[in-house]
């Protein structure tokens, strides 16, 4: 059986600037891997190579098989760095835009989701503050039954009062056979939910390892390590 | 799944466009109504003047509602395809062709309807004129024979040529921007001043391509012609003819181009 994400000999250029060398790793699933790395280190293109989003200088990325396209677009459920809703819409109509293009929608799930939270399906996103709106995201993305959820910078610039709502409903809301790509540099924060992690630095791998491992070999945390890695 | 993604788009989009139909047809009928004063308050300097502006106001409302309509469903396409919201259209599982075959189908429908709507309006304006003028139905009818002897617009070639402009047009003019915001999207930096110096570029190769449309049809035969309303029908349906050949060649060129760029060089950074 193939694994879930399989990277080869991935590289991305920009001119001169070289954001990713040479990337190779598998990631299986069922488990929650860290995608840690400072600021510039390559975390996003890497994502946005895996979605589709970027075209890779050279290399290759395999989801389930298949290369980059329609069938992996099925099953990778990708939160961005950034809004990527319209103002224009509702709540309801954004849920039912989901429902029409991802067969894997739970829309029992968002609903329930949004009643907890009070948020008003029939309210336009425009009329929703800014946290509000990436909460909404997050409800949406989380609420397909996909086999791999890529999240990119998912507790960036919120209170820690959101990051614990944002990392309970991203392990509330998974299923135990998916895995979690979880991009951020706040270790501290998603350590706790980490099964696996991969540092990146300077576009490269520098460390592709279990939690426990760093924890029993090395005697540190995810942190810790993290912080005599990227040491400036 | 483009049934899905043309539902989603029209819904996201219809409600510029089609205000913008209605006030087209709210203009016509204005206009009808102000040509016919025009006429009813005689010697009055300032009513004429404000009359006489009303029509200006009209010519320049039809021109602006094509534009805007024009304008809103490329910016859509670009915030669509381009910004950030390029992060979930590009990641829905459908084709990237189907995303472009959406985008160009929903905004030549809208276009469409502008150009068809614009006509509708400037029927309505002119029957008030003719109202306003009290041209009879025979007088009418000899305008009428007195153009087509020298057009020829009852001919099936010149109706079938006009169809065929009527169709290309709002659909290429579409594409063209599509294009231009696509080829925008290839320059690493300053994509939007990209798009604009395509458009420049690509209305400078549009006024050279007229030109040789205008030679090619044989249009200068008329200069020194004894009898140009002889010659003058032929001469224009060839021009049509020729510049709608060439826009839909266009048309066929900008939808390839964007197809190809989107489908291989999409690089949201």
């Amino acid at each position: 059986m193939s694994s879930l994400l399989e990277v080869n000999s991935l590289t991305k250029k920009y001119g001169n600037l070289t954001a990713l060398n040479n990337l190779n790793f598998e990631l299986e699933s069922g488990h929650i891997i860290g995608l840690l790395g400072p600021n510039g280190s390559g975390k996003t293109t890497l994502i946005k190579i895996i979605c589709g989003l970027l075209q890779p200088t050279s290399g290759s990325v395999m989801v389930e098989g298949n290369p980059v396209g329609v069938e992996s677009k099925k099953v990778i459920s990708y939160l961005p760095d950034t809004t990527y809703l319209g103002n224009a819409a509702s709540v309801q109509e954004t849920i039912d835009f989901f429902m029409d293009f991802y067969e894997d929608f739970d829309q029992d799930r968002a609903y329930d989701m949004l009643g907890k939270l009070g948020i008003d399906p029939s309210a336009h996103l425009r009329t929703l503050s800014k946290g509000t709106r990436e909460k909404v995201q997050l409800i949406l993305v989380m609420s397909r039954r996909a086999d791999l959820y890529i999240l990119d910078e998912p507790i960036a610039g919120v209170d820690p009062a959101a990051r614990d709502y944002i990392l309970n409903t991203i392990i509330t809301n998974y299923d135990e056979k998916a895995s979690i790509l979880i991009s951020t540099h706040l270790i501290s924060d998603v350590e706790n939910i980490l099964d696996e992690v991969i540092f990146l630095k300077q576009g490269e791998i520098v460390r592709f390892c279990g939690v426990d491992e760093i924890r029993s070999n090395e005697g540190k945390s995810v942190d810790g390590l993290f912080r005599e890695v990227f040491k400036c | 799944m483009l049934g899905k993604l043309l539902k989603h788009d029209i819904i996201a989009t219809w409600k510029v466009p089609v205000a913008l139909d209605a006030v087209l047809i709210v203009l016509g009928v204005l206009t009808a109504f102000a040509v016919q004063g025009i006429h009813s308050v005689g010697d009055s300097v300032g009513m004429s003047i404000f009359m006489f502006s009303f029509v200006g106001v009209f010519y320049i409302g039809i021109i602006a509602a094509n534009i805007i309509t024009l304008i809103y469903l490329v910016v859509r396409y670009y915030r669509n395809l381009y910004t950030s919201e390029g992060y979930l259209t590009f990641t829905l599982p459908v084709k990237t062709d189907m995303i472009v075959h959406s985008k160009v189908i929903t905004g030549s429908v809208w276009m469409f309807l502008s150009y068809l709507f614009t006509v509708v309006s400037l029927l309505i304006a002119g029957a008030g004129f003719i109202k306003a003028t009290h041209v009879t139905p025979a007088e009418l009818k000899e305008s009428f024979t007195q153009i087509n002897a020298v057009m020829g617009l009852t001919d099936p070639g010149f109706i079938a040529i006009m169809i065929l402009v009527f169709l290309i047009t709002p659909i290429s003019g579409i594409l063209c921007m599509y294009f231009s915001v696509s080829i925008g999207q290839l320059w690493q930096n300053h994509k939007v001043l990209g798009s604009v110096l395509c458009i420049v570029a690509l209305y400078i190769i549009n006024q050279f391509i007229s030109q040789i449309a205008f030679i090619g049809s044989g249009f200068w035969q008329m200069m020194g012609s004894p009898d140009v309303d002889a010659i003058f029908g032929r001469i224009y349906r060839n021009m049509m003819l020729i510049i709608s050949i060439i826009t839909a060649l266009e048309g066929v060129a900008y939808y390839i181009v964007c197809l190809v760029i989107n489908r291989k060089c999409v690089n949201l950074d």
